[in-house]
């Protein structure tokens, strides 16, 4: 279970960076489009992903010791 | 690319700096002179006695992570390109979540003090052994040389000495931390740099916000290298109310100021102004010779949050579909290399258990991400702080705490230093432990006894010492941000795949382990030499001639060390003991 749960939350960390560098070498201009609090979406994205990564960690914590 | 071509102007000594930083090297030597007393038999010297708390451990691998290439080179890249330098800041921090997820916990469990112990927990075979070893080295020495390149860069413009001294002094004071205390030493020196590190760049960032932005005429062209540039031109009439704005809604008159800021507001303000980026060229002359002028591009603040603007990064907008391979390259071996640099591996031998490796992790996650957060305001500051240099893009940091007052500069520069220094160590003590655990053990036929594994580890740390002082001499005119770049993909090619096939795969054989670090070293470390970056920064011959058909190889490599592994492994499949 816990295997599960920590490959499904780097599946979901693989996701989100994998579709950044995407979109960066294949569709640069939607970087551009305005994203919310008034910054674009590369900025939004590339500070999104930082605080996944914080939150991801913090999650990978909070799962039960071991299942072994 | 950090711009560290030009040699810094030559400057009186500036003594507080110099006061400072004799006082943290003092610091620092006394520590260690003391801890060595604690790092008795190799699980002291290796490991710290594996008894480092996760706080201290986290932080620890903040100061073990944060170079002189985060640190300086970012923070110099977003200075004068914008964006592109926060694609590093991205790349570097998401590698920490392979480690987290994949690598931390059965590293802990299965190692003792090297990468090698955990690769071969399952083999005992003397070839994974070696081979383990020998890419321990390659990659350490491949992350030391921009490290120590990175120090003699520094050290002109900071204390007014020359470059060499920068190297000698680096070599010698880690030197003398490894030598004498090992693990123990060099986890407190990490810590206090990362510590120190993060605390100052919040209060400069907290600085920068407080102080906004201010509309500066740029001025004309002129011989670069250009020192004292760099600021907003036009800011959006919304954030200077009272101001008299033009038809395009921007003011552009000089002196305008929009106060302090809070930090969404400022990448807001930014992105809605025009700023001047410098830029340096060469242009033929009147009189028949060749110039480089420096020349302030107004760009609009919205562009410069955009990836591409960069030279090395430009192929984004408009160039091939290889260049667009190679940019994807580049994130794949930031993304796998952080969890194969083995000076980051033998940091989960000092905690004492698996929840204290994992909470460590989390510690350094929330550290090194809070400082990547940080270089994009950094950045984005020395751009518009009108303090840069347009011949050393590595000083934008320092110098914008120079505009805050001659304090901050001197304590920037001294943690600027402490980062080569701290990173350094850690490099030199995976090297030592390489070569006294790993390759003498080997060469022996039998484990050495704990007093002479340390000794060996003393010796080599010397030799490494002194080969990176070399290192740092003979390469002191490469550009040390691409030298960490290749650090990432060969240490990725070479050690990711063989130890996600050692920890996971069971059909996985010694034979097989051994084939992917080989075949992962050698493509790579090929692949480099013959590429573009090398032709033209290294050689000096046109990139155009290059062998490989794009610089960074990780996209090719480390599917071709996996290959490797797996085939080996299959068809040589044998009992796991080749001994």
């Amino acid at each position: 279970m816990r295997r599960h749960l920590r490959a499904l939350l780097f599946l979901v960390y693989v996701a989100a960076y994998g579709s950044f560098i995407a979109v960066t070498v294949a569709a640069p201009h939607v970087l551009a489009a305005p994203a919310p609090g008034g910054v674009n979406v590369a900025v939004a994205w590339g500070m999104g992903l930082i605080l996944l990564a914080f939150v991801t960690a913090l999650a990978a914590l909070a799962m039960p010791e071991s299942d072994r | 690319m950090i711009a560290a071509q030009a040699p810094a102007a030559a400057q009186g000594t500036d003594w507080m700096s110099v006061g400072v930083f004799a006082a943290f090297t003092a610091g620092v030597l006394v520590l260690s002179s003391l801890l060595g007393r604690r790092a008795t038999g190799a699980k002291g010297y290796f490991a710290a006695h594996g008894q480092v708390g996760w706080f201290v451990n986290g932080i620890a691998f903040a100061g073990d992570y944060l170079s002189a290439a985060s640190f300086l080179g970012i923070c110099g890249l977003i200075a004068f390109w914008g964006y592109d330098g926060f694609l590093y800041s991205i790349g570097y921090l998401a590698g920490w979540i392979v480690a987290l997820l994949v690598i931390a916990e059965p590293i802990r469990r299965l190692g003792r003090y090297t990468f090698a112990d955990a690769l071969n927990a399952r083999f005992g075979s003397r070839t994974v052994t070696v081979a383990a070893g020998i890419s321990t080295l390659v990659v350490s020495l491949f992350y030391l040389v921009p490290q120590m390149v990175g120090a003699g860069a520094l050290i002109t413009p900071l204390l007014g000495v020359p470059h060499w001294v920068g190297v000698v002094l680096v070599g010698a004071v880690v030197t003398f931390i490894v030598a004498t205390a090992g693990m123990v030493s060099t986890t407190w020196v990490q810590f206090i740099k990362g510590g120190l590190l993060l605390l100052l760049c919040a209060l400069l960032v907290g600085l920068i916000l407080g102080r906004g932005f201010t509309v500066r005429d740029p001025g004309p062209a002129r011989d670069a290298p250009a020192t004292g540039v760099g600021g907003v031109t036009a800011l959006p009439a919304w954030a200077v109310p009272g101001a008299a704005a033009g038809a395009d809604g921007l003011v552009r008159e000089e002196g305008a100021a929009t106060g302090p800021l809070g930090p969404v507001e400022f990448l807001r303000v930014f992105s809605a102004s025009e700023v001047a980026a410098w830029r340096t060229a060469k242009e033929p002359a009147a009189d028949g010779t060749t110039r480089t002028i420096a020349r302030p591009e107004r760009i609009a603040g919205s562009e410069l949050l955009l990836p591409g603007n960069s030279p090395t990064f430009r192929g984004l907008r408009a160039g091939s579909a290889l260049e667009r391979v190679d940019f994807a390259s580049l994130m794949l071996a930031l993304f796998l290399g952080t969890a194969s640099l083995p000076h980051i591996l033998i940091r989960y031998y000092t905690v004492p258990d698996v929840r204290s490796a994992r909470l460590s992790t989390v510690v350094g996650i929330g550290a090194i991400g809070g400082f990547y957060v940080l270089t994009l305001y950094l950045g984005l500051g020395a751009m518009t702080g009108g303090h840069l240099n347009t011949g050393d893009s590595n000083m934008a940091a320092p110098l914008l705490a120079r505009s805050f007052g001659s304090v901050l500069f001197a304590l920037i520069s001294s943690v600027a230093f402490f980062t080569v220094l701290g990173t350094v160590s850690g490099l030199v003590l995976a090297g030592s432990g390489a070569v006294a655990r790993d390759l003498v053990s080997t060469a022996l036929g039998r484990t050495p006894d704990d007093r002479t594994q340390v000794r060996i580890a003393r010796i080599a740390a010397l030799a490494l010492g002194a080969g990176a002082m070399a290192l740092g001499f003979l390469f002191r005119d490469l550009n040390a941000s691409f030298l960490v770049g290749w650090a990432f993909n060969v240490a990725a090619s070479a050690n990711l795949p063989a130890l996600v096939m050692a920890l996971f795969w069971r059909r996985a054989t010694a034979a097989g382990v051994s084939a992917a670090i080989v075949t992962g070293l050698a493509a790579s470390l090929a692949w480099v030499l013959v590429s573009k970056d090398a032709f033209e920064k290294v050689y000096g011959l046109p990139g155009a001639d290059a062998w490989a058909p794009f610089s960074q190889p990780a996209l090719v490599t480390i599917p071709l060390s996996a290959a490797a592994g797996v085939a080996v492994s299959l068809l040589a499949r044998r009992p796991a003991a080749t001994r």
